[in-house]
């Protein structure tokens, strides 16, 4: 097990070390000043000569990745070059509330719904519920989150009343509080999550569900639910655990556009301002922090199939 | 007629008509889709347009028919883009399993720890709004989902026998993945592209919808929708336009793929044929 695990800590490691790279190569290759875009067309030449220095923009491109890499084994991501003196990890650190409560009110949403139809259409094969299940599954990949989003304003909002349009109170004002303002986005957001969930949990119970050893355990005479619940669930959760890996990187893409459109002030808004400011380093720490965020679950995910299920850790 | 043959031949008619209006979208739309005409701003469906105006009195039906253009160029573009690169890598990454292989797909897996829109975001701050680069950026972020199919596939077909007995009489390596290799590996290929398309649709309409996508004034279905925001009470028409458009022709491509893999992937439909 110990060498399975220091092959999966390296090989996270080495995920984060390429992500760093190609983070500050994407920034690196813009074309043009990155002075000029942020300073404008009125910037004299002195500006932007000061500028570059204060940045380090007019040092060689190896020692500005030097630089960065050394500031990443340090949890410093650098300074925002629109917002003077702000360092990249405070800015995303106090954007991180709404985003975390948002990711994981829509993951519950998208894994639990995703999960019960998914094994309730393998269960029912053939049948209504596994029709109606896939047909909510397909409903739910197609149906673009935004436009969802505006859906559930126009009717839960504006006609009915019964929640806010849009806007976020901090957890401090109150767990209740919070929740009113996170329903609506994590719906959008969980739907189309729990849309592509079903469709794998569907598939690998099948997978499981055509094996020798459920015909063993029926042939036992085990009743049909055991033989489900307990042999044929309790296996196809294995592959459904990456799921919760997918389903990280699913729903941190698609809070980006769901803040926008519920205007929560969290992680999703602040990458749309860093762009539309032209802030580099801004969107360099943003990548870089989402890319550890991730390659931390899927460590995490990778580990935990190792506990699970022993084939993994001694192949 | 079975439910699911209809529902496959109802999606690819809706995509054939989404494909004729886009190419003839200058014959079909009745007014210039840029056309303001303020005093009729917001005007409601029936009312001298066919399905309302926006918020500057543009006519919402000449706007969705150019819009459609955006979406199936940026769509299939991206995923022809993204099919051309990730067969590449794929054979590469899964036929050569040294060094070059490992390396190939190490980056493939980080690429694809990424999540998708932020990914296409960094790449449209850095190339800037034009219908080019929302193309090339999709086809980045789309890269690596087909590259990891192509290598499963390949990994497995490189140990069959005909393969060895290609090499074996001295077939180069292009040849061999060219002629010998890739043939058998396009059913899971073709599947993939057919999705990546739908998820390029969603993808540019979001870009687009959050202001990073299409440059301003061109009508694309995202926007449209981003100009629906503010009137939802008001003038709910132009968000619900523009959403059905992409809603219809995303499903329609989600159904044709699903029909695509029960007939391309052996696995999927031995599956299906056991019920």
């Amino acid at each position: 097990m110990l060498g399975y695990v220091i092959r999966r800590v390296c090989g996270a490691l080495l995920t984060v070390f390429v992500v760093a790279t190609i983070a500050f190569t994407l920034m690196s290759i813009i074309p043009g000043d990155a002075a000029f875009y942020v300073l404008g067309k009125e910037a004299t030449g002195g500006d932007i000569t000061r500028f570059r220095e204060q940045h380090g923009l007019n040092d060689p491109i190896h020692v500005r990745l030097a630089r960065w890499y050394g500031g990443l084994l340090r949890g410093d991501l650098g300074e925002s070059i629109t917002q003077t003196g702000e360092s990249v990890v405070g800015l995303v650190l106090g954007r991180l509330e709404p985003t975390v409560l948002l990711a994981t009110f829509a993951s519950i949403i998208g894994i639990s719904m995703g999960v019960l139809f998914g094994v309730l259409a393998a269960v029912r094969r053939g049948k209504l519920l596994d029709f109606a299940s896939m047909i909510l599954a397909l409903l739910g990949i197609s149906v673009p989150g935004f436009w969802l989003g505006l859906n559930l304003i126009l009717l839960f909002s504006l006609r009915l009343g019964w929640l806010p349009t849009a806007g976020y109170a901090p957890i401090s004002d109150g767990f209740l509080t919070t929740l009113k303002y996170l329903v609506l986005p994590a719906l959008a957001l969980g739907f189309s999550q729990a849309g592509v969930i079903a469709r794998m949990a569907r598939a690998n119970l099948l997978q499981v569900l055509s094996e020798d050893y459920m015909t063993t355990a029926r042939s036992k005479g085990l009743r049909e639910w055991r033989v489900v619940v307990v042999h044929g669930i309790r296996n196809s959760l294995i592959p459904t655990l990456g799921v919760i890996g997918i389903s990280v990187v699913l729903v941190l893409g698609g809070a980006i556009i769901t803040e926008v459109v519920f205007v929560l002030p969290g992680l999703g808004s602040l990458t749309v301002n860093a762009i539309m400011n032209r802030d580099f380093t801004l969107m360099q720490g943003i990548l870089m922090f989402v890319a550890i965020i991730t390659t931390g679950v899927n460590l995490f995910i990778d580990l935990l199939y190792g506990v699970v299920d022993p084939r993994i850790r001694y192949g | 007629m079975r439910l699911k043959t209809l529902s496959v031949l109802a999606s690819a008619a809706i995509v054939t008509c989404v494909v004729v209006i886009a190419i003839f979208a200058s014959v079909i739309a009745p007014e210039d889709p840029n056309r303001i005409r303020v005093k009729d701003r917001l005007g409601a469906p029936g009312d001298g347009s066919l399905i309302g105006r926006d918020y500057l009195g543009r006519d919402l039906w000449s706007r969705m028919v150019y819009g459609s253009r955006i979406s199936l160029l940026v769509g299939a573009s991206a995923a022809a883009l993204s099919a051309l690169g990730g067969t590449f890598i794929g054979l590469v990454g899964g036929y050569s399993r040294g060094r070059v292989g490992a390396l190939l797909m190490r980056v493939v897996d980080t690429v694809m720890s990424f999540p998708a829109t932020l990914l296409a975001l960094s790449l449209m701050a850095v190339l800037g709004q034009r219908v080019s680069n929302i193309v090339i950026a999709l086809s980045v972020t789309y890269v690596p989902r087909i590259a990891r199919v192509v290598h499963a596939s390949t990994l497995q077909i490189r140990e069959l026998d005909y393969v060895a007995s290609a090499r074996a009489i001295g077939v180069g390596v292009p040849r061999l993945l060219l002629r010998h290799v890739l043939p058998n590996a396009v059913g899971p290929l073709f599947v993939q592209t057919s999705f990546i398309f739908a998820y390029a649709v969603i993808a540019e309409s979001g870009l687009s919808f959050i202001g990073v996508g299409v440059p301003a004034g061109t009508p694309s279905w995202g926007s449209i929708l981003a100009d629906g925001r503010s009137y939802l009470l008001s003038a709910p028409w132009i968000m619900m336009s523009a959403g059905a458009a992409i809603f219809v022709l995303v499903l329609s491509l989600n159904i044709i793929g699903d029909a695509l893999r029960d007939k391309l992937d052996p696995r999927l439909s031995r599956l299906s044929r056991n019920r």
